[in-house]
């Protein structure tokens, strides 16, 4: 092996040595070579990088007695794991709690370059404190980032100093919105499931609920109304929690839409659910968009696209019904041929117009799938260029029969006029 | 004969006449603008027309969030890497939303930049390459662009500008705004080896470097324990015995031992030293000096080690 190991130049210079000889000094060689490579890659340092998202954090407007948090993020590269903790500064740091408890002594919160930490640095404000501006500071702390060779050493922790300002008032406000209102699919019989995330930005703890209007396919008809509750459950000042509820109602088979208002937040969404038969398979899809070309001249056959998404777990078969407008008046009726679309898949469903006139067309049109209806598209055709097809004009007419007349007149007074030159 | 001319005359005036009322009936509408006098005659109606051929392209709303996570509409940049901000514009085309054919987008600090401004990684990003959300509806589209952020990119109020073009090459533009947040992070070396030395004597110069990786600068203060907070020690030593913390002493500069700064268990601040965000690709890292004096008092034997703890605050 050692003779494998000697390049030829090697040899050159080695020769007159016995091989033995030769193969040690290789050895030797080899043997610094090593040495000085971990002595040059050990000057090279692996330094650690510590972030926190925040070094100030504002608390505005927080209630005596009240509730306010914010959180904040503390990250690092290291492949290894790095405990954390904190201290409480300042003359609110009784006020002041960390969650999670970084110092708890059962639990050791651990960060590395796959795994960051959110914390959240919670202020309860005592009920009598006079209203005014207070200031802490929370430090968030890293264990230690390495461990120095060598007979002495230091080994390195890296911290963050986060102040506070906490403005505390006596006058309470309620701001809050309600969001990701979903109503799930279900069969029949069964509860209808409810999902909503509300967002409490006031500085009072809210209690939402929800009414639902209920209405049948064609959004013609209010079938029922029901008012969702969710346990008393209360959303404390700056947060946002996902709450959930079911309600009974006594639906036949088919799609339905909600008209959802959120309490006392006072907003409204709309959205849509289907009652299927027990065990059957649910379908779901997507109108994404209308397409075609912007503008086109009379005449053309101008190609529209019902880009159609099926996201449900089988194929449905769809096809395309609406109407083209133009000046609020409908032009012509679509109603395109059915297509399978398989799950997961986008189709195309295609339908040709030619306009006949100038204007701007609307487009507008739902998707029917497996009896349901999508939400509502629309798109715009403009015409501005060709020839546009003349209409019956009725003046023409008129005139024509006038000078007819006129003509007829005209020879009946010269056929007189002959008359009585004859009787002369 | 006399009558006859009388009744042909008659005739042929009564037909001038219904011609006459029904051309002006019929044709004069197409030819005049009806004026509409109301019976006080004080209101008048007067028909006007315009062929409009085109419609420019307007931008109703510009929103920057933070791509991996849109509900965050404000923005903290990564500390060290990239973060990627994406401006999401609502378009409105009355020649319809397939109207638009181009969108580009520039993000730039307000403070320190301008929409003209050249590219610059602290405060101005371009980009010309917008797409179509792909849900547009009737006269709405939505487009979104994004941009890869650095890590020093300053803080504050960033303006997202969009610009749009149609078919007929003419433009709209509008602003949305975001805040990009401070971030303080910290970059610091591999721990401080003083190596080798005898007791009574001075180790050799160690350094330890710190870099700002964040958008902000920073001051950093320095304290230490032996082992466990505030007890008054630079090392514990693996055979017993230790040093005392203000034998261990650090400073900015590479000065001797008596130009350091004796280390304490209580934040100092390094003085003269403030870590400035990075400005382009060229990382710029501070060194410090340290330096131990292996004091016989506290019979120090073995392999000694301790802690020092470096803290960012905001400058």
């Amino acid at each position: 092996m050692c003779k494998e190991s000697i390049s030829k130049e090697s040899i050159i210079r080695l020769r007159g040595l016995s091989h033995r000889s030769r193969c040690w000094i290789f050895m030797v060689q080899l043997f610094f070579l090593i040495l000085f490579t971990a002595v040059l890659s050990s000057a090279f340092v692996n330094a650690v990088g510590i972030s926190v998202t925040k070094a100030y954090i504002n608390y505005n407007d927080v209630l005596r007695g009240g509730y306010a948090e914010d959180i904040l993020y503390v990250s690092t590269d290291a492949q290894f794991n790095i405990p954390i903790s904190y201290e409480l500064l300042g003359g609110i740091k009784d006020w002041i709690s960390v969650d999670p408890d970084l110092n708890s002594p059962n639990v050791t919160i651990l960060i590395n370059n796959t795994k960051y930490q959110p914390i959240r640095i919670i202020i309860k404000p005592p009920a009598d404190i006079p209203a005014g501006d207070y200031n802490g500071t929370v430090r968030i702390l890293t264990g230690t980032l390495n461990k120095p060779s060598g007979q002495y050493g230091s080994q390195l922790q890296a911290a963050f100093m986060i102040k506070l300002n906490v403005r505390v008032t006596g006058t309470q406000f309620l701001s809050c919105s309600g969001g990701g209102i979903i109503i799930r699919d279900s069969e029949v019989g069964s509860p209808i499931e409810y999902y909503m995330t509300v967002s409490d930005t006031g500085n009072v703890r809210v209690t939402p609920t929800a009414t639902v209007d209920i209405w049948n396919q064609d959004q013609t008809k209010l079938i029922m109304t029901r008012q969702v509750v969710f346990n008393n459950k209360e959303i404390l000042p700056t947060t946002n929690q996902a709450l959930s509820s079911s309600f009974s109602a006594d639906l036949t088979v088919g799609q339905y839409w909600a008209y959802v208002s959120v309490a006392p937040c006072n907003n409204t969404v709309l959205t849509t659910f289907s009652i299927y038969e027990k065990g059957a398979i649910i379908d779901s899809g997507e109108l994404v968009r209308l397409d075609n070309q912007p503008w086109a001249k009379i005449g053309d056959v101008v190609p529209i696209v019902a880009v159609f998404k099926n996201t449900g777990q089988r194929t449905v078969s769809a096809k395309f019904k609406g109407v083209i407008t133009s000046d609020n008046k409908i032009v012509e009726t679509i109603d395109s041929d059915f297509y399978d679309i398989a799950p997961g898949e986008t189709g195309n469903i295609m339908v040709y117009f030619t306009p006949k006139k100038f204007g701007q067309y609307i487009i507008s049109g739902r998707i029917l799938y497996n009896n349901k209806l999508s939400f509502e598209k629309s798109s715009v055709l403009n015409v501005n260029e060709g020839v546009e097809a003349q209409g019956f004009n009725w003046a023409y007419v008129l005139i024509f029969i006038v000078i007819i007349i006129i003509i007829l007149l005209l020879l009946i007074r010269i056929r007189r006029k002959k008359h009585s030159i004859h009787r002369l | 004969m006399v009558l006859n001319a009388v009744k042909i005359l008659g005739v042929s005036l009564v037909l001038t006449l219904v011609i006459s009322v029904i051309l002006l009936a019929t044709l004069l509408p197409s030819v005049i603008a009806p004026n509409n006098a109301s019976l006080n005659y004080k209101n008048v109606t007067v028909r006007t027309q315009v062929n409009i051929t085109n419609s420019k392209p307007e931008v109703i709303n510009v929103t920057v969030y933070d791509l991996l996570n849109s509900s965050n509409k404000n923005i903290t940049v990564i500390a060290g890497g990239f973060k990627n901000v994406e401006c999401n514009a609502t378009l409105r085309d009355w020649n319809g939303f397939n109207d638009i054919v181009y969108v580009n987008a520039t993000l730039w600090n307000l403070v320190g930049s301008s929409y003209v401004a050249v590219d610059n990684n602290n405060t101005h990003y371009t980009n010309y390459s917008c797409n179509t959300s792909g849900n547009g509806g009737g006269y709405y589209v939505n487009w979104i662009c994004d941009f890869n952020v650095l890590y020093y990119a300053n803080n504050g109020t960033w303006v997202c500008n969009i610009t749009v073009m149609d078919n007929q090459s003419t433009t709209g533009f509008g602003n949305g705004t975001t805040i990009f947040y401070p971030v303080y992070a910290l970059n610091v070396s591999d721990g401080i080896n003083y190596g080798n030395a005898a007791v009574q004597d001075f180790s050799n110069n160690a350094t330890a470097n710190i870099t700002n990786i964040g958008n902000m600068n920073i001051n950093v203060t320095v304290e230490g324990y032996g082992g466990t907070r505030g007890d008054g020690l630079a090392m514990n030593c693996s055979l017993g015995g230790n040093i005392t913390i203000n034998n261990e002493r650090f400073a900015t500069a590479s000065v001797d031992w008596s130009g350091k700064t004796p280390l304490n268990g209580t934040p100092q601040m390094l003085a003269n030293l403030t870590l400035q965000k990075q400005f382009d690709s060229n990382v710029l890292s501070n060194t410090t000096y340290w330096q131990l004096y292996i004091d016989s008092a506290n019979n120090p034997g073995g392999n000694c080690t301790g802690y020092i703890i470096f803290t960012a605050v905001t400058s």
